[in-house]
């Protein structure tokens, strides 16, 4: 309650980045009567025209009432998928789960039994949804895409790049899964880094500098993971469109499979030219590189794959790409 | 031959082999030992035509002994041929495995010498993972056609998924392309392994019920391995021989009936090799798949029946509408559906609709009304589904008769404006090939 003060109208509430920090964001709103517009992490904060800011402190009691007002407003269900959303980095997170948590607990009684996340007709509950759904996405990437390399100091090290900071969410299965083998995921993006040392894990924030090298078996063990993610490649059924859809171009960069395969010459989209490179050849355009034999084209990345009449029906499929 | 080029080999011979997924086996962790599955699966890696990787797949050996027409690494083909140990390949799998690349393995195997030979070399490879390794992960095995039943038991209790590839959709058809593997050699392996799993599946459910009376015989077995706990799942190649799609999806039908299978897959036919007895034309019937595929979801997820999908008179399916929307368009008395009111299997019904969007507007509408905004935001492909459902009494599909001929062009647009599919072209019919001799 404040004495003397008037609730501002274009105002900002940052806190430190954490769910804590969000909840007691939370708490501070329904304290100080206010409607803050956004409610960013430090790092993110943005002011917009003729706006104020007000730090929040992370205060774990107010976080804890939050937690529990919701739990008992509308289920832990609730609560897990406030949890999610609070990982993803959008802007507008804050301000959703703000809303969230003000229609929670003023729902009608007449709703009571239902479960808040079945009111799909309801747009803070479809916001909040969409949010959980982009955490839960991101955290299945994780468990497909995080490729670990072993270490010559016996840790299995792993970089990562998810745009929701969920590495706490995956520790558990990666501990589960990979439990007699110590190893760090690190989370470049978020700056956070999840630590099993074969007993249990836990999760350290700051940057990873000085990285040791990995070992010579397991540079062999990639190269070996490249050759047979190039041949298993069919050309016939060539299709990046689809690739890229299930495997998003910005997780590229951590993919040893997708190490950028030099391009040579010009051969436009038809991936049967790059068949004839033979093997050990390595005079590019760009130097002395070895090109991994034959299926090299599996790997390329095009900038602008399309030919224009590319959907022409007068194109016999054997000549598919060719512009 | 080191182990980089035998992989390189190996896996390029296994690469048309379709079934990969790793779903249907929930194995927990046990601390000291490496490795868990998951029900849903894991896809690691996708390749440049779109296909997931989830598992490592190569085959044992490319040495076969077999002449089948349409496979690369057929007898009379002049290939490299090597083969793996069951210890490196092991180790290989653990290594990828450490690495987060690959859910398990999915061995096949070309036949080196005999069927039962080329089996054992394969159990080998799985009692090294299993009881050596204590690997907890996924194994997928292709059973050879025409090995013993012993070996398909033993097999079985140590890997997750079992599969045996049916090849060809017909006898006439098996008889001519692949003349060493019998009918008779595919289908007792599939039914031996419906059996076991039925079994097994049986034999845990009497185990984990309580009861007064001593059950010896029944702790006995529950003590043993569940045997391919992941069921069972088959391949069959499309266009390399002149099946329709009516007798392809009737013998899809009839496997899930009768010997419980997972999945049919289904792999449109790849030229690889000059033969006189197969098709002369080096288009690939990747449309003619798509739409295979999608009749096989509307029979396992939509409880579609196969006749409502094809039958004598139309034994294809339509190229261009997909199977739902053109079973919508062949009745459209059942239409339109009010979304408010309409029972699950009616709103699975409408083309636009699919099984996450009718489960969402079944949950919605238990506390709101739905109407066309809200309806819009649910997930569904609402564009399609106007036509053919009223919002709250209001038919949102107003300007366009309710007949075949005008519904029928709205449905036959393609999916996200054209850009959804494989942009290479179809095989077209009566198309010349370069190789033809004319």
């Amino acid at each position: 309650m404040l004495r003397g003060e008037e609730p501002l109208q274009h105002v900002a509430y940052v806190y430190d980045g954490t769910l804590e920090g969000l909840l007691s964001a939370v708490f501070l709103a329904y304290e100080r009567h206010e409607e803050p517009e956004d409610i960013v992490p430090l790092e993110m904060y943005e002011p917009r025209l003729g706006q104020s800011s007000i730090p929040v402190e992370t205060d774990f009691a107010r976080a804890d009432r939050v937690r529990r007002g919701i739990e008992r407003a509308a289920g832990r269900a609730a609560f897990t998928a406030v949890m999610r959303a609070s990982t993803c980095d959008n802007y507008e997170t804050g301000a959703v789960v703000l809303a969230f948590v003000r229609y929670v607990m003023a729902r009608p009684v007449t709703l009571k039994g239902e479960p808040v996340l079945d009111e799909l007709a309801n747009p803070f509950v479809v916001d909040l949804k969409r949010l959980e759904k982009r955490c839960v996405n991101e955290c299945e990437k994780m468990r497909q895409f995080v490729r670990f390399s072993h270490l010559r100091n016996g840790v299995w090290f792993a970089k990562v790049a998810p745009n929701a900071s969920v590495v706490p969410l995956v520790m558990g299965y990666f501990a589960d899964r990979l439990n007699d083998q110590p190893f760090i995921i690190y989370d470049e993006a978020h700056r956070i880094a999840g630590v099993y040392d074969g007993r249990s894990w836990q999760l350290v924030r700051g940057d990873v500098a000085d990285v040791p090298a990995a070992t010579e078996h397991d540079a062999l063990m990639q190269e070996a993971w490249r050759r047979f993610y190039d041949a298993l490649a069919i050309g016939d059924r060539y299709n990046p469109e689809l690739r890229r859809h299930f495997m998003p171009v910005r997780l590229w960069s951590n993919l040893p499979e997708m190490a950028l395969a030099p391009v040579l010459g010009d051969e436009g989209n038809d991936g049967r030219r790059c068949g004839a490179i033979s093997r050990g050849e390595g005079e590019t355009a760009f130097g002395n590189l070895t090109v991994s034999p034959v299926h090299s084209w599996s790997r390329r990345q095009e900038s602008n794959p399309q030919p224009p009449d590319y959907k022409s029906d007068a194109l016999p499929l054997s000549h598919a790409g060719k512009p | 031959m080191d182990l980089m080029e035998k992989l390189e080999v190996l896996a390029d011979a296994a690469k048309y082999d379709v079934a990969c997924t790793s779903s249907g086996s929930d194995r927990g962790a046990v601390r000291g030992k490496l490795g868990a599955t998951q029900a849903a699966g894991c896809c690691h890696s996708f390749t440049a035509d779109g296909r997931c990787i989830s598992l490592l797949k190569v085959l044992m050996t490319n040495v076969c002994a077999y002449d089948c027409a349409y496979c690369s690494s057929r007898r009379s083909n002049e290939i490299v041929r090597t083969s793996f140990k069951p210890r490196e390949l092991a180790g290989l799998t653990i290594e990828f495995y450490r690495r987060n690349y690959i859910e398990g393995l999915f061995l096949s195997s070309g036949v080196l010498g005999t069927p039962d030979y080329t089996t054992e070399l394969m159990i080998e490879t799985f009692r090294i993972l299993r009881e050596e390794l204590g690997f907890r992960g996924y194994i997928h095995a292709k059973a050879v056609p025409g090995t013993s039943s012993e070996l398909i038991d033993r097999m079985g209790r140590l890997v997750d998924r079992m599969s045996v590839n049916l090849e060809l959709p017909s006898q006439e058809s098996l008889a001519l392309l692949a003349p060493q593997k019998s009918r008779q050699h595919i289908l007792a392996p599939m039914r031996q392994i419906a059996e076991g799993i039925a079994e097994s599946k049986e034999t845990r459910l009497l185990a984990k019920r309580k009861s007064t009376f001593y059950r010896g015989g029944i702790q006995r077995a529950s003590a043993q391995h569940p045997f391919s706990p992941a069921g069972q799942s088959t391949q069959m190649i499309v266009g390399a021989s002149p099946e329709s799609d009516f007798q392809i999806l009737n013998l899809s039908a009839s496997l899930y009936r009768t010997m419980s299978l997972k999945r049919v897959f289904f792999s449109a036919y790849m030229p690889v090799n000059d033969d006189s007895r197969l098709p002369k034309t080096d288009a690939v019937q990747l449309n003619r798949e798509h739409r295979l595929y999608q009749a096989d979801w509307l029979m396992r997820f939509y409880r579609f029946d196969v006749s409502e999908l094809v039958d004598e008179r139309q034994p294809f399916l339509d190229p261009l509408v997909d199977p739902k929307a053109n079973w919508a368009l062949n009745h459209l008395e059942v239409f339109p559906v009010e979304v408010n009111t309409a029972p699950y299997e009616a709103l699975l019904r409408v083309p636009g609709i699919g099984v996450r969007g009718a489960q969402s507007i079944v949950r919605a509408r238990r506390t709101a009304t739905l109407r066309e905004q809200e309806l819009r935001k649910l997930g569904i492909a609402f564009k399609r589904a106007r036509y053919f459902i009223t919002c709250n009494g209001v038919y949102a599909g107003a300007g366009v008769q309710m007949t075949r001929e005008s519904l029928r062009p709205h449905l036959a647009t393609p999916i996200n404006g054209g850009r959804h599919g494989r942009r290479a072209d179809n095989a077209l019919p009566n198309q010349l090939s370069l190789f033809e001799v004319v």
